[in-house]
């Protein structure tokens, strides 16, 4: 699990590189992006976690790929979460995709998961849409990766 | 026998042992019952046989409330009254309708569902229609089209079945006219109500044409059937003898105003699986006794209903087309994209005709101007319940995450600004203004439709709803009169 550990100038790093300094586990990463300022997230999974850039991609598609991505912005934006809470809202779903072997083996989890926020009423209402709280978490992923 | 109150002379006494005033669902239908008994009658109607444009302006008011349609646009003062223009859109209320709901307050009618089923058949014939069966099973079975999956069960699939619809002017014209025991006066407009000095008792109606006839007509018992507003407005205008008015010690006459309103175009539905939906669009079946136009609509089950503490709903669906922008700032083929192994590109409108919670502030008053009859004319204050938006917000979720849950696609409720800038239309149905209750402290009328403080003074209508429900409500209108009138045979036969 990644946590806020401290805020340093890393405005070097662009915003999309975030989600593969986690999926790599490097022990030091960020989670801040355009103009906010940077935060340094500490990657306690362990090696040979799931890359969670990589998992959006393939439970979106590339072609769906940018319109999670801007779900994800216009939910931080009206939730007026910073990337990194933004990042931290989306711990139980995370958590979710790292009890799985592989991105294959989440995807399908994340499936059946997405079908039971329905069911268990487990929604987030963004612009309108009713969606389910673990879709609208992968689109936070999608735009922070 | 057919009458024109313009050729009474100034000053007649009519005599009679129902006097019913106006001729539209509930009063012919009331007519038509008591004729069957032998009872003389008298059907008083402000209008004639077509639409005139002097006695439609009677209607002008004003509305201060949610400013929809304005009060001489949406219901019809001839024979046969806003028949004239219905739709037909017919189901019964729900058992739970009459039921107290302990999340809305001043819910619960004092008779059960059970006590005016037998009357809902007699109603079911009286609008042309021939079985009445509105079970899902049966219908559907019948249909042979597909229900929409609910995996949890917390969508429930409605049934409406379609009067052609009836024009009660115009079908019930000749039975009426050779009714020797039952005389319709056209142009017949009633003034005020009198009272016995106890007001206890209706004495007489005093009556005039547009053209200043003046009469008046007593009888063993009266009955207004003029429609949600009209009701209510001569009862609070015949205040000569009691300030407040007729029959509204409980100060309950006017208030409780409800509507149907309409959520049109604010929910939108992406379907993203192959589905066939045709059971919820206008199609023709065969029941037993004859065949029936029917459509499906989406609601909550009534458990659902309970446990969020939500008015009930029915809605429609129909295909439509999206542009960017229509579903505000995430446009609905951006929602399509979250959807894996999509393969449906329909999209389709949720239009929501909704029940709101009786709402004291919710009312008609009178106006200090007056029509050319010189009856003060209205003011409506429709008012919706604080609560009654969020609900519908809520119940629009619930239906969207069932609809997801069985991979049916996303939905999309507007949020326009606030929860209350929802497009709000009302369906011209005018309710609870002369309530029914047991209490006499929280209505006017009892559980037979008569008045609690007027012995002899009866309404027939959807003011006496005590609750609105979804249900369009002509059925329960046609079906209390039936029910008023078998009262009437036991009271006065």
């Amino acid at each position: 699990m990644s946590r806020v550990v401290a805020a340093k100038d890393a405005s070097a790093l662009p915003r999309r590189n975030f989600l593969g300094w986690v999926s790599a586990s490097l022990p030091i990463t960020l989670a801040a992006c355009n103009d906010e300022p940077i935060v340094f997230v500490a990657d306690d999974r362990p090696p040979g976690s799931i890359d969670y850039g990589e998992l959006v991609l393939q439970y979106f598609g590339e072609a769906g790929r940018g319109d999670a991505e801007a779900i994800g912005n216009y939910y931080a934006q009206f939730s007026k979460l910073s990337s990194s809470e933004a990042f931290e809202a989306t711990a139980e779903t995370r958590a979710f995709i790292d009890a799985n072997a592989d991105i294959p083996e989440a995807l399908a989890a994340l499936d059946e998961l997405v079908r039971e926020d329905f069911l268990e009423l487990r929604l987030t209402d963004v612009g309108g849409w009713t969606l389910s709280s673990a879709e609208v978490d992968l689109c936070v992923l999608a735009w922070l990766a | 026998m057919l009458l024109d109150a313009n050729d009474l002379p100034t000053g007649e006494t009519l005599t009679a042992d129902v006097c019913i005033a106006g001729a539209g669902a509930a009063g012919i239908t009331l007519a038509l019952a008591l004729r069957d008994a032998g009872f003389e009658v008298i059907l008083l109607e402000s209008g004639d046989f077509e639409d005139d444009v002097n006695t439609q302006a009677l209607y002008q008011g004003s509305m201060s409330g949610i400013d929809t349609w304005q009060l001489d646009d949406h219901r019809w003062r001839l024979f046969g009254g806003s028949t004239s223009r219905w739709a037909g859109w017919c189901r019964p209320m729900h058992p739970f309708d009459f039921e107290r709901r302990p999340y809305i307050e001043k819910s619960g009618w004092p008779i059960t569902y059970a006590e005016l089923e037998p009357y809902y058949e007699l109603a079911q014939a009286r609008v042309e229609l021939a079985d009445f069966i509105y079970d899902l099973d049966t219908i559907q079975a019948a249909s042979g089209r597909p229900v929409i999956e609910s995996p949890s069960g917390r969508l429930r699939t409605e049934i409406y079945q379609y009067s052609p619809p009836t024009r009660f002017g115009e079908k019930y014209r000749a039975d009426l006219e050779a009714a020797e025991n039952v005389r319709v006066y056209l142009h017949a407009n009633v003034r005020n109500i009198d009272l016995t000095s106890s007001h206890d008792q209706v004495k007489r109606f005093e009556c005039v044409t547009l053209e200043g006839v003046r009469f008046n007509v007593e009888a063993r018992a009266f009955v207004l059937a003029l429609g949600g507003i009209e009701n209510a407005r001569l009862l609070l205008a015949s205040n000569s003898q009691v300030p407040s008015g007729v029959a509204n010690s409980s100060d309950c006459v006017g208030r409780y105003f409800m509507e149907h309103p309409h959520y049109l175009g604010v929910c939108i539905w992406v379907l993203s699986r192959p589905t066939d939906t045709s059971f919820y669009e206008f199609h023709d079946i065969d029941l037993p006794h004859g065949r029936v136009r029917v459509r499906a609509m989406l609601a909550l089950a009534p458990d659902v209903l309970e446990s969020e503490g939500l008015v009930d709903f029915s809605a429609s669906i129909a295909e439509t087309a999206v542009a960017p922008g229509d579903t505000g700032p995430i446009d609905a083929e951006q929602v399509r994209s979250l959807i894996r192994d999509r393969e449906e590109e329909r999209v389709y409108l949720l239009n929501v005709r909704a029940e709101q919670r009786p709402f004291r502030d919710s009312r008609i008053t009178l106006r200090s101007d007056v029509d050319s009859l010189g009856m003060p004319r209205v003011d409506l204050k429709w008012q919706l319940h604080p609560e009654d938006n969020r609900s519908m917000r809520r119940a629009m979720e619930l239906v969207g995450a069932e609809l997801s849950a069985a991979g049916l696609g996303r939905m999309w409720t507007s949020t326009k600004k606030d929860e209350l800038s929802w497009v709000t239309n009302p369906g011209g149905h005018h309710m609870g203004t002369v309530r029914m209750s047991e209490d006499p402290k929280e209505g006017a009328v009892d559980e037979h439709c008569r008045c609690h403080d007027v012995e002899n003074l009866y309404i027939a209508g959807s003011a006496v709803f005590t609750t609105g429900g979804a249900p369009n409500p002509t059925l329960t209108v046609v079906a209390l009169a039936e029910r008023l009138a078998q009262h009437l045979k036991e009271q006065i036969g």
